[in-house]
């Protein structure tokens, strides 16, 4: 495995790590929802860096780039729905906490 | 160290550290600048590890078109008073989140470094998969990542997710249309219950303390 896909592996996960933390340490939900975005782009990171890996002139894969792309296009749609969420909340309620929006739980 | 090895770690440092300041920012407005350049330095690692058409998307579609999205909400909706919400976090959330964190990082990163690297990572597959003709014809006129490779790559084997994402997007544009509608234009009894704040404002006017409307809430809540 060269070097520079070792070292992207290590990076997708400090950067998984620091969006775990993000989502744990804020009750803000915009700002968990970057942390969310933070996550997938680590993972997306490891996908990209599996597929340089693998690609070879034998079998010139290209897997890992697409489902990258496909996770881009599924982090979009996630945004637009999550954030009308969002907006839906801050227009509901004078302030927005995640440890305030309770009504879902048992 | 080559030239490629250098630029990766350049802006990986740079990932990093935006990313630190991301969870680190006071206000949720520079959260999604740091946010930006996290993203525009994760673009270049992907030219690096050559997906170049991964680099545009990032650019275009992450640090374009999904943080103004970020932006908008934060801006058009957010009260300035809204944002102040350090104020009201715990200490022991950091002390105990950090601590997870860690033991998270050292979990993935012990799982990466045990690694077999000669079994688990081996570019020798005994049969290489199937390709369908178009593939293998054109592996060689394209070099990896390339935009006609890709293309190529996505219409011979994954149509299929291809237009199922089509499919996604669209859905996903009506379920914001619906979700985020203005529900004060269409009459105030398809409110929720959940909405005491606006229910108490509405019923006293407009400058009504908001002490009552706390306490309603709360009753209705608990």
């Amino acid at each position: 495995m060269s070097a520079i896909v070792a070292n992207s592996l290590i990076l997708s996960a400090m950067l998984f790590t620091i969006g775990v933390l993000g989502v744990m340490i804020h009750r803000h939900p915009v700002v968990i929802f970057m942390c969310i975005e933070l996550m997938l782009n680590a993972a997306n990171l490891a996908l990209i860096a599996f597929n340089r890996h693998h690609y070879s002139a034998a079998w010139p894969t290209l897997d890992g780039q697409v489902y990258a792309f496909m996770v881009i296009a599924i982090a979009a749609a996630e945004v637009a729905v999550g954030l009308a969420i969002i907006v839906s909340l801050f227009k509901r309620r004078v302030r927005v906490d995640v440890d305030e929006i309770n009504l879902l739980r048992g | 160290m080559n030239l490629e090895l250098l630029g990766w770690w350049v802006f990986a440092a740079v990932a990093v550290a935006c990313a630190a300041g991301m969870i680190t920012a006071k206000n949720p407005v520079h959260s999604a600048l740091w946010l930006v350049g996290n993203f525009v330095a994760l673009a270049v690692i992907y030219l690096i590890l050559s997906a170049p058409v991964l680099f545009a998307i990032q650019l275009i579609v992450y640090a374009g078109a999904i943080m103004v999205l970020f932006l908008f909400v934060i801006m058009f909706f957010m009260s300035p008073e809204a944002r102040t919400w350090r104020q009201r976090t715990l200490k022991r959330q950091y002390v105990v989140g950090s601590a997870l964190a860690l033991a998270f990082m050292v979990l993935i990163a012990w799982g990466i470094l045990r690694t077999d690297a000669d079994v688990a990572f081996s570019t020798q597959w005994s049969e290489p998969p199937q390709l369908s003709n178009t593939v293998t014809q054109t592996k060689q006129e394209a070099g990896m990542g390339q935009p006609r490779a890709i293309g190529q790559w996505l219409f011979a084997n994954d149509v299929l997710p291809f237009e199922l994402t089509s499919l996604l997007l669209l859905l996903a544009i009506l379920g914001a249309m619906l979700v985020a509608r203005d529900v004060r234009s269409e009459g105030r009894e398809k409110l929720p219950e959940f909405a005491p704040h606006y229910h108490a404002d509405a019923a006293a006017g407009p400058a009504a303390p908001a002490a009552g409307a706390d306490a309603a809430g709360k009753e209705v809540q608990a």
